[in-house]
């Protein structure tokens, strides 16, 4: 049988999780448990659909594409590795899955509301602070300076 | 958790049992334990293995944890949580607990994240 794991960590206000699977691997999710919003896939690509919907769709992340699945939101769905796939995903766990999601590119964001940003590869800098893969901020109001130096990956999601 | 049971009594006319639960490495007798009559209309009787298995979701893990809990706790176990950063100099010589819920039958796991404050 083919396996896979799940990594959860609560970051206040919303959830991280990861997946590390097979290619194969076959696996369904709970509605109660399906908080996801956003995805970000670090190699693979992963087959995802309502459950009995007969409808799919494929997340392919190999162009390092942040991929919004509020479709699935609080949704009963099934899931099928189409490769050995890692990923990260963005859980709302307020009732309220209305938030944006975007990867920064700029060198300066500013925050209005409340937010998250977290980094998930290489080595960027957030007002000179550097961060690392699974590194998160919740930052408040105000402005931001961003380094993203050559290989950084920083996702920013904000409350709509 | 290995775990045993004790049918003190089965009573045909109402198909219920009396039973008592205990883990099986425990330091106290199962005879020690108090018992509880459970009814069998509730328990898949096919073959012993599915009487077992519904005996203990029905009523035997509840019952073994809510004993275990209720037993007290030697002054050199009593423990405390730890979170955030970990330097595990601090721990050496510290009574830590663990809750068997981190090893999860789903395969969950605790993803590694860092909040950083700026």
């Amino acid at each position: 049988m083919k396996t896979f794991k799940r990594y959860l960590c609560k970051c206040d206000t919303w959830m991280a999780c990861a997946y590390e699977a097979e290619k194969g691997c076959i696996g369904a999710e709970y509605k109660s448990e399906r908080k996801q919003i956003f995805q970000y896939i670090f190699k693979g690509s992963v087959r995802v659909g309502k459950l009995f919907s007969g409808d799919s769709k494929i997340i392919d992340g190999s162009k390092g594409k942040l991929i919004d699945l509020r479709e699935f939101y609080n949704v009963d769905t099934v899931f099928e590795c189409l490769e050995d796939t890692s990923l990260f995903g963005f859980n709302a766990i307020d009732d309220d899955p209305n938030w944006d999601g975007k990867i920064v590119t700029e060198s300066k964001i500013t925050i209005t509301g409340k937010s998250a940003l977290v980094c998930l590869g290489g080595k960027p800098t957030v007002n000179g602070k550097e961060l690392v893969k699974y590194d998160y901020i919740n930052p408040d109001n105000g402005d931001y300076t961003i380094d993203l130096k050559t290989d950084g990956v920083l996702l920013l999601f904000t409350k709509a | 958790m290995r775990t045993i049971f004790k049918i003190g009594e089965y009573n045909e006319d109402t198909n219920s049992i009396f039973v008592k639960f205990c883990r099986l490495h425990s330091t106290k007798s199962i005879d020690d334990y108090s018992g509880k009559v459970v009814n069998c209309d509730d328990l898949d009787v096919s073959t012993c293995e599915s009487f077992v298995k519904s005996l203990m979701e029905k009523s035997g893990s509840r019952r073994i944890t809510k004993e275990e809990e209720s037993e007290p706790i030697l002054d050199s176990n009593k423990s405390e949580t730890i979170t955030g950063k970990l330097n595990i100099n601090d721990l050496v010589g510290k009574v830590i607990e663990a809750n068997v819920e981190v090893v999860d039958p789903r395969n969950r796991f605790m993803l590694p994240m860092r909040k950083i404050e700026l």
